[in-house]
Formats: C-alpha cells, sequence, structure tokens
C-alpha cells in the first residue's frame, strides 16, 4: 500500500496535484450550497421588508 | 425537438425546476466517469518508461486545461444570446459559468506546475499552453471582477456579455502569439503538449475524466444559476412561494 | 456643445472630425495630464534598471520588453481620460442622442486619444530607447513597432474603459481587463524589435500588428458604439 502511496519516489507531486483537485471541488461544491442557502435567506428577508408573503 | 418546447424553459421560473433535476444527474454522471477513468488512470494504465508515475497527473491537468477553454467558448456563446435576444436566462448561464471555468484554469495550472516539476525540473515553465491557460484565467477573473463591479444586474450581464466576446475572439489570437514567442525562445525542448506517447489505456482514462469534468461543469453551472435566478427573482410570486413553502415541505 | 447648429444629422465624418478636433482642444487645456501620462513612461522605465544591476548587455536585451510594458501601462493610466469627464458632465449621454452617427463620434475620441498619448509615446521611445543604450536601428523598429501597435491596444483600452465606466474598481479593474487583451500586441511588439536585433528582420511581426490596428479600427468603433451605449442603459 505504502509503495502505491509512494508513487515510485514521485508521490509528493501526484498527490499535491489530485488533493488541490479535491480541495478545489470540496471548497466550490461547499459555496455553491452555502450561497443557495444565503440567496433564499436575502430573498426571504427582503420579501418580509416589503410585506409579500 | 418542438421549438415551442425549448421556449417554454426560456424563463426563469419554468427552467428552475428543471435546472434543479438536470443537477443531480449530471453530478452522478460526473461521479461514475471519475471513478471509471481513475480506475483506469491508476490501476490499469502502466508506468510510463521516461516519466514515471508522474505522468498520471496529466489525467486531471488535460481534462481541467480542455475544460477551462470550452467553458469560455461556452459563456461566449451564452453572451450572443444574452446581447441579441436582450435575454435574462443566457446572461445568468454565463454569468454561473464563470467560476467554474476560472476554476479549471486554475486546476490546470497548479498541477501543470507538479508536474513539470518531476518531469522537466522546474514548477513553472513558459510553455505555450501554460501560458495561454494563465491568461485564460486573467480573462475569466476580469469577466468576475467586472460582474461585481457593475450594480444593475442588467447592466451587468450585457457589459460581460460584451467582454466575453470581446475576449473569446483574442482567445486563439493570445494563444497562437504565445506559441510564436515560446517557440521562437525555447525552441521545442519543453512543451507540455509532447505527453508521453499515449498507450490506449491513457487517452481512455483521459477522456472518461474529460468527460466526468464536463458533466461536473454543467452540474456545477446549474446549481449556481439556481441560486442566481432566486437572487434575481426575489420578488416573485413562485419565489416566494419556493422560500416560503407553506407547509414545512422539502424543498425542490 | 452640439455637434452642429441645425438639426439635419451629420454625416460620419464630420461626426468625426467634430468630435476629434473638440478632444484635441480639450486635451490642449490640459496639457498637464498629457504630459503626466508621458512622464510616467519614462518614469516605469526607469525604475527597471534600478531594480537590477545596470548591465548594458542585459538592459539591452531587456529594453524592448521593458519600453513595451512602460507604454502599455501608460496607456492604461491614459484611457480613464477618454470617458471620464465626457462621463462626469453629461456630455457622453448628449452624444448618444446626437444626430450623428455615435460610431463615428467615439472614432474621433479614439483618433483624439491616440494623437495625444501614443504618438507622442512613439516619439518619447527614442528616449527610453537611449536610457537602455539601444542601437539606432533597434530604437526605429520600437518606435516603428509602437506606432503599428499603440492603435489596436487603443482600441482594446477604449472598449474595455467604456465597459467599466461606473463600475466600482476603477483603474485597477480597467488593468484587469486591458492586459490579458494586450498580451498579443505586447509580444509582437517586443518581439519585432529582438528579431531585429539578432537579425531575423522584424517584417513579420510589424505586418501582424498593422493588420491588427487595421482591424481594429473597422471593428472598434461599432463595438464601442455598442460598449457605450450598454454602459447607459
Amino acid at each position: 500500500m505504502s509503495a502505491w502511496l509512494a508513487m515510485g519516489g514521485h508521490g509528493f507531486f501526484i498527490w499535491s496535484s489530485y488533493g488541490m483537485l479535491a480541495l478545489a471541488l470540496i471548497v466550490e461544491i461547499a459555496v455553491l450550497r452555502r450561497s443557495r442557502r444565503d440567496a433564499a435567506e436575502r430573498a426571504r428577508a427582503m420579501r418580509a421588508d416589503l410585506n409579500q408573503p | 425537438m418542438a421549438a415551442i418546447n425549448w421556449f417554454r424553459f426560456a424563463s426563469p421560473a419554468s427552467f428552475y425546476p428543471l435546472a434543479g433535476k438536470l443537477t443531480g444527474l449530471f453530478g452522478w454522471v460526473a461521479v461514475l466517469l471519475a471513478i471509471a477513468g481513475l480506475y483506469v488512470g491508476f490501476v490499469i494504465a502502466p508506468t510510463d518508461a521516461q516519466q514515471g508515475e508522474s505522468y498520471r497527473i496529466i489525467f486531471i491537468h488535460v481534462p481541467a486545461a480542455w475544460m477551462a477553454m470550452f467553458i469560455y467558448v461556452v459563456i461566449a456563446f451564452w453572451s450572443v444570446f444574452s446581447l441579441a435576444l436582450n435575454a435574462r436566462l443566457p446572461s445568468m448561464m454565463a454569468q454561473a459559468l464563470a467560476p467554474t471555468g476560472a476554476l479549471f484554469a486554475f486546476i490546470a495550472l497548479w498541477t501543470g506546475a507538479f508536474w513539470g516539476r518531476p518531469t522537466w525540473g522546474t514548477y513553472w515553465v513558459w510553455d505555450a499552453r501554460l501560458t495561454s491557460t494563465l491568461v485564460l484565467l486573467f480573462l475569466y477573473l476580469g469577466l468576475i471582477a467586472l460582474r461585481s463591479g457593475i450594480d444593475d444586474p442588467r447592466r451587468a450581464d450585457r457589459a460581460c456579455a460584451l467582454l466575453a466576446l470581446v475576449g473569446v475572439v483574442n482567445v486563439p489570437i493570445i494563444y497562437f502569439s504565445v506559441r510564436w514567442w515560446n517557440t521562437l525562445h525555447q525552441g521545442a525542448t519543453i512543451s507540455m503538449s509532447a505527453a508521453p506517447k499515449m498507450a490506449q489505456t491513457m487517452l481512455t482514462a483521459m477522456l472518461l475524466m474529460t468527460f466526468s469534468a464536463w458533466a461536473y461543469a454543467i452540474a456545477a453551472a446549474l446549481h449556481r444559476v439556481r441560486t442566481i435566478i432566486i437572487e434575481r427573482e426575489a420578488l416573485t410570486d413562485w419565489v416566494g412561494r419556493l422560500v416560503n413553502p407553506v407547509q414545512r415541505q422539502q424543498q425542490p | 456643445m452640439r455637434p452642429s447648429s441645425s438639426p439635419e444629422p451629420a454625416s460620419a465624418l464630420a461626426a468625426l472630425t467634430w468630435a476629434c478636433s473638440r478632444d484635441l482642444r480639450i486635451a490642449l487645456r490640459h496639457r498637464g495630464e498629457v504630459a503626466l501620462v508621458l512622464v510616467f513612461f519614462l518614469l516605469v522605465g526607469s525604475m527597471f534598471p534600478l531594480a537590477m544591476a545596470p548591465d548594458p548587455g542585459l538592459l539591452r536585451a531587456i529594453a524592448p520588453g521593458i519600453a513595451w510594458v512602460s507604454a502599455l501601462l501608460a496607456t492604461l493610466l491614459s484611457l480613464p481620460r477618454l470617458f471620464a469627464a465626457d462621463h462626469a458632465d453629461g456630455t457622453l449621454e448628449q452624444l448618444l442622442l446626437a444626430p450623428a452617427p455615435l460610431a463615428a463620434l467615439l472614432a474621433g475620441k479614439v483618433l483624439a486619444h491616440w494623437l495625444t498619448t501614443a504618438a507622442p509615446l512613439v516619439l518619447l521611445s527614442g528616449l527610453a530607447g537611449l536610457q537602455f543604450d539601444l542601437d539606432p536601428e533597434d530604437i526605429a523598429i520600437l518606435a516603428l513597432s509602437l506606432l503599428l501597435g499603440t492603435p489596436l491596444l487603443t482600441w482594446l483600452g477604449a472598449i474595455s474603459a467604456a465597459l467599466t465606466l461606473g463600475a466600482r474598481g476603477g483603474s485597477t479593474l480597467l488593468g484587469l481587463l486591458v492586459l490579458p487583451l494586450a498580451v498579443p500586441v505586447l509580444i509582437f511588439g517586443a518581439g519585432s524589435v529582438e528579431a531585429a536585433s539578432v537579425g531575423l528582420g522584424a517584417e513579420a511581426h510589424l505586418s501582424l500588428m498593422a493588420a491588427g490596428s487595421i482591424l481594429a479600427s473597422m471593428v472598434g468603433p461599432a463595438t464601442l458604439s455598442l460598449a457605450v451605449r450598454i454602459a447607459f442603459e
């Protein structure tokens, strides 16, 4: 297993690449979900302010 | 494919639920293709004679670079409709795609650097494709910055649409000028395009990952456009029903 | 300041001439503003030798790149001048409503801007060349490359300036938009001098830039009109 992880000595580069990709995807998906919730919140607040149900 | 059917989805209100269903679908397609691609790429594809294991980075580097390029063209495509039809939904799609495109450009650059280091000794090589991708990233950031700098949404739509069109015309010119510059200064010694002579399995893995990236981009953009629709249509009735459900039901 | 005292629509050439001469007169009144840009060009160029060991061979090698980047930055800084004053006092809006082809009016403004910004840069590039000890032939190529490349640059800058009218982010946003688009001009402009200095001949570079500038001058006016109209919705 650790031999496979080491990737013939290039492990650092390979996992840094795939790791950054994983990180980027996690961040993007998290931001997507968060902004959707925030947008719904803001819409609710805006409508309440203007007394629209 | 009656014309009537498609125009029915041209309003944000009717597009919203469709986008929701498609997001889930494309998300799963992306996951499945990625699993298949990574399996072929790591388990089946052999070690490369010259580059050892580090070549396996191309399974994400090349798809990311292609998608960064492709998404910009799609943004330009939506921008044409945005300007020609003066419609909101094409602009919203363009707005939704930009961050994902920028992300792919960044990943292409990062993975390119980490591939370059073990292969050619430096983290950054000023080769034509990497440098063009860097310029492409700046073009994306320009689109995003312009969008956030203009307060009026419709004005922002049209300004960004024009910017995207000016950009897309320039992208091939940028690419060829950078390639000219590169061959003059470095010769053909270092080239990211000179990937290892591709065994069939390597090619298969790369294609699977490319389609996975494509499906992911569609899923992410559709999710984002739903958020944009909520923001911009906040005062309409249907959004009111969406965010303030009469009974606490599961939201679509 | 109406384009014509009679209500008939003005011809394209008349509109262009009127807009150009008006902007030139304004620039003449604000000579300091114009000179500022040129001083900046020389200033930026001077920074580089100060930031490194002023080895003559090295300086000669990087001179074309530095001169072109300095020209690019100076042009960038001058761009707000193109629309800012007219936007602020409502003249730009008047131009939109004027009975004259908007494309021609804007082309006149761009021409005036090029004459007061880029054209002097072409002349000043000789000074910059001397700072870096370039050969006279190379200086000539540098000036020629600036002459042929700056129209394209000015059009790209004008369109970007129109798009960022009233946007937050100011000159920095403008820079973010213009610089990536200017990459090809930069490559061929600086490359032309380099090619000439090693004896490869700069014709290819120069003709490409000339073609680019001509093309830009043909599609520029219409694109710029669209950009300005968008800014006023």
